[in-house]
């Protein structure tokens, strides 16, 4: 070849690898930094006063400056809730509802003292035209009513006080048909009618007002509605505004405002700043809708208490910088919304210390036998193939063996527990730790076997004193490794270990109890939580500290083995 | 409850090979082999040989590289055993016992015939531990009587004096030649009757080979040393008897200085006058 094609060739070589060694950089940076600075952000983050009047409440941990915070939010917070129990107050229209019972005797009194213009009204021949004539009468006769009802309706939904103005419409409905029933009984009393004319009577004295009552009633329910869907984002932003009513709420999420600024901000954006407003769509179907509250408040006193929140937003949630350790330490609250994840934390390190205890022995054990005592044959080249084989089995296979084996026939206990799941993983990293101790074991020179031989050293002895301490470091790896690998299995714990809601564990309840784990709540809280969007923050901690943990374990190796090899050859 | 079955050397009775014993010509052989055969697999590696080890005296072992020096002596302690293809017939005496008697304590055989290696072997452990490995494998042993077996050991390999002051530290700081003088006092501090040494200098340099064949000259009479070598000035240095083999063949064996100046076989004549190997 001549040398200008091989430098060509050299060259060429040289920038494909460095390409792909850019890109495998590129990959990993851009695979890993979502994960490092979301997963830190479950540490590392703005809190709320909320997040703080949680830790003292619940944990009675009291974060440095929370009274003051907790001072100033509640002042910021104060006007609010006050715009809100004025808006609420159930005697707004108190002093209307006197005009409208006189409204509403009137129109009956006028009934009975046009008895006679109605009754003659009943008896024009014409169909049509007696039901017009009929119809203008009731007209008249309720009109003060009805414009009375449409006033007070039309006043609250501008001035706010619909919750008030919605009861005394509902009163009114309730009433109504009894008093007119009186009224109409009279008039059936003075002259003998018919039962067309009397229902005709019915429609038009009860039914007419009775329906203009509803449709006011109808557009006050949909403000109220409206106005509750504000008020429950407010409280689900704020959370409860009083003791009292914090009592009588179960879950932590409902005692609680929303305790991370992101989070604040995402309910203010969804929850507060736009409401669902329940509509009939062309076809009549009932549909929610979202709509922008300033919108929809325009012109009420709503409206100011959506601009008074905007405006002291930081104020009402006191943002502030936090570093929460906690989030490794403490029990998760109410599905992981609060607290942090060490039961997970717990319960992959049991798993992980477990199957480590079990298979690290029982692998050096057979390494020791596959590459010391073996004598070539087909039992050992047929051990080896199990080995080998058993490597390469999912690890699904080892989960469902794991349930229907060693739980369901051995019975090592009464459904999943920690010693199931790490009998399990212990099996899965079996072949590698073999594996591993073998490679080891062989890469100790035999002139070290015949030096301890010729010294008068057994087998044994031999094995123990000089083969084991040089192949040590790559056992360790071997076995290090293998216990980053079972930290971060899934599939196996699924049906033999893990739990996606559980306390964390004493030491010898992993006989019998089941465990969280990071990898299963891991993907738990990503696929199968209520509220997986509310505790993103969770899942990128709990994948960073896996990963962590996964990471340490191979350094520590790699620091091991270094360490070891660097003592030998010095 | 193995022990039971092995048998010790020391009970030699129910070996003895009374009448068979080669002629003795008046001498004391600490190791004889007799029509001794080795083959790996099918192949014939030694074929028939019949040498013996003087007591006290040093025998060297030459011949051309692949003739099966080194598998002669590895099975002189049995460190054949190793080799799952390896098998011997005939007769490998020592100590009036036949080496590969099937009961016979290989722990034991091992103890009392040490053996050297071409390549310096010692292990990862400190400059002491190497030393004290073999007395330590005997037994419990005081401290104040293993460091006396550790000095005098190095002494004796003259390697004293270089490391009397870094007995913790990692033997595998030292040079190679030092490296091999510990290899020699590590195999004395058993106190073996029988040293085999495997081209023991072929790795170091002219100063370090010189020491260690002081050292022989300084140990033959109270141990009985068989030396592998590929340098005829060596072995007519350091041996009192030599033996020439040839693809697996004893060719010739007898006093050194006979065999260097009048060999009685053509191959020895040309291999010692270099004229082939
Ligand atoms: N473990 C083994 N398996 C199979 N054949 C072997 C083995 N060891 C040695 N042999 C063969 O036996 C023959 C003798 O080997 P041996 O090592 O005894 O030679 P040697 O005389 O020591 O040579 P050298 O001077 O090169 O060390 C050689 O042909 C070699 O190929
Ligand atoms: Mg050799």
């Amino acid at each position: 070849m001549k040398t200008s094609t091989r430098k060509v060739l050299d060259k060429s070589f040289t920038l494909t690898s460095y390409a792909s060694l850019a890109l495998m950089c590129l990959v990993i940076v851009l695979f890993l930094a979502p994960i490092i600075v979301n997963g830190i952000g479950a540490v590392v983050f703005r809190a709320t006063v909320e997040h703080d009047k949680f830790l003292y409440e619940t944990l009675g941990r009291e974060s440095s400056g929370y009274r003051e915070e907790l001072e100033k939010s509640n002042a910021a917070r104060k006007p609010l809730y006050e715009m809100m129990a004025h808006f609420e107050k159930s005697d707004n229209y108190g002093h209307l509802v006197e005009k409208i019972n006189a409204a509403r005797a009137q129109c009956l009194s006028k009934l009975e003292s046009e008895a006679d213009i109605i009754f003659a009204a009943l008896d024009i021949e014409d169909s049509r035209e007696r039901l017009e004539k009929v119809r203008a009468i009731a007209d008249a006769a309720w009109s003060p009513y009805i414009n009375e009802i449409s006033a007070l309706a039309d006043d609250s939904l501008h001035n706010g006080g619909t919750l008030s103005a919605a009861e005394i419409l509902k009163k009114q409905s309730n009433s109504l048909p009894g008093a007119a029933k009186l009224a109409l009984n009279s008039l059936y009393e003075k002259k003998k009618l018919s039962f067309q004319q009397k229902s005709m009577l019915r429609r038009n004295f009860t039914s007419f007002p009775m329906s203009a009552l509803a449709q006011n009633l109808e557009k006050l329910e949909q403000a109220n509605a409206a106005y509750n869907s504000f008020k429950k984002g407010v409280a689900e932003l704020l959370g409860p505004s009083t003791a009292a009513e914090k009592e009588k709420l179960n879950l932590l999420r409902q005692k609680y405002g929303q305790p991370r600024e992101n989070l604040a901000r995402d309910v203010f954006e969804q929850s507060v700043l736009h409401i669902s407003v329940a509509e009939k769509d062309a076809e009549g179907r009932d549909v929610v809708r979202k709509v922008e509250s300033a919108e929809y408040f325009k012109g009420t006193p709503v409206e100011e208490m959506i601009s008074y929140m905007q405006k002291n937003m930081p104020q009402m949630m006191q943002y502030h910088w936090t570093v929460y350790l906690g989030f490794f330490f403490d029990n998760p609250y109410d599905s992981n919304i609060f607290g942090g994840i060490w039961p997970m934390i717990l319960g992959t390190f049991y798993l992980t210390v477990g199957a480590m205890l079990i298979a690290a022995p029982l692998g050096v054990i057979a390494a020791i036998y596959f590459s010391e005592y073996a004598k070539p044959g087909r039992l050992v080249s047929l051990l080896r193939m199990c080995v080998g084989t058993l490597a390469g089995v999912p690890s699904i296979v080892f989960g469902l063996f794991g349930l229907s084996f060693l739980i369901n026939t051995l019975r090592v206990s009464e459904s999943k527990s920690v010693l199931a799941g790490a009998i399990t993983l212990a099996l899965l990293i079996l072949p590698t730790i073999i594996k591993a101790s073998e490679e080891a074991l062989k890469s100790v020179p035999n002139s070290f076997r015949e030096a301890a031989l010729g010294l008068g050293a057994g087998k044994w002895k031999s094995i123990y004193s000089v083969i084991l301490p040089s192949a040590l470091p790559g056992m360790l790896t071997g076995i290090i490794i293998s216990m980053g690998r079972a930290a971060g299995e899934t599939a196996p714990i699924i049906f033999t270990a893990a739990t996606s809601t559980g306390a964390a564990l004493a030491v010898w309840e992993v006989f019998t109890q089941a465990t969280p784990a990071l990898p299963w709540n891991i993907y738990n809280m990503c696929s199968e939580h209520e509220m997986a969007d509310k505790v993103q923050h969770v899942q990128y901690g709990m994948v960073l500290t896996l990963i962590a943990i996964v990471l340490t374990l191979n350094m520590v190796a790699i620091l091991i083995r270094a360490k070891i090899q660097k003592k030998l050859k010095n | 409850m193995m022990e039971k079955n092995k048998m010790k050397i020391s009970e030699k009775t129910a070996f003895k090979t009374d009448d068979k014993d080669p002629p003795k010509n008046g001498k004391d052989y600490v190791v004889a082999a007799r029509d001794f055969s080795v083959y790996y697999g099918n192949f014939h590696a030694v074929k028939n040989a019949n040498v013996s080890f003087e007591r006290g005296k040093v025998t060297a072992i030459i011949g051309p590289s692949g003739c099966g020096k080194s598998t002669f002596l590895r099975c002189v302690n049995r460190m054949n055993d190793l080799v799952d293809s390896c098998r011997t017939s005939g007769e490998l005496i020592f100590d009036g016992i036949n080496i590969y008697h099937p009961r016979l304590d290989i722990v034991e055989l091992r103890r009392r015939i040490g053996m050297v290696f071409q390549r310096p072997n010692p292990f990862p452990k400190s400059i002491y531990d190497n030393i004290a490995y073999g007395p330590r494998l005997a037994g419990s042993i005081k401290k104040s009587e293993l460091d006396g077996i550790v000095e005098t050991s190095l002494r004796r390999a003259a390697l004293w004096d270089e490391v009397k002051d870094r007995l913790n530290s990692n033997a595998l700081g030292l040079s190679g030649g030092q490296q091999q003088r510990l290899c020699i006092a590590r195999a004395l501090a058993v106190r073996p009757e029988v040293l085999l040494m495997d081209e023991p200098c072929s790795a170091l340099d002219p100063k370090s080979t010189s020491r260690i064949e002081d050292l022989i000259d300084e140990l033959s009479g109270e141990y009985t040393i068989a030396i592998v070598t590929h340098n005829m000035q060596q072995a007519a240095r350091v041996s009192h008897y030599t033996a020439f083999f040839y693809e697996g063949s004893l060719i010739e064996f007898g006093k050194t200085e006979t065999l260097f100046t009048s060999p009685q076989k053509q191959a020895t004549n040309d291999y010692i006058t270099g004229r082939f190997g």
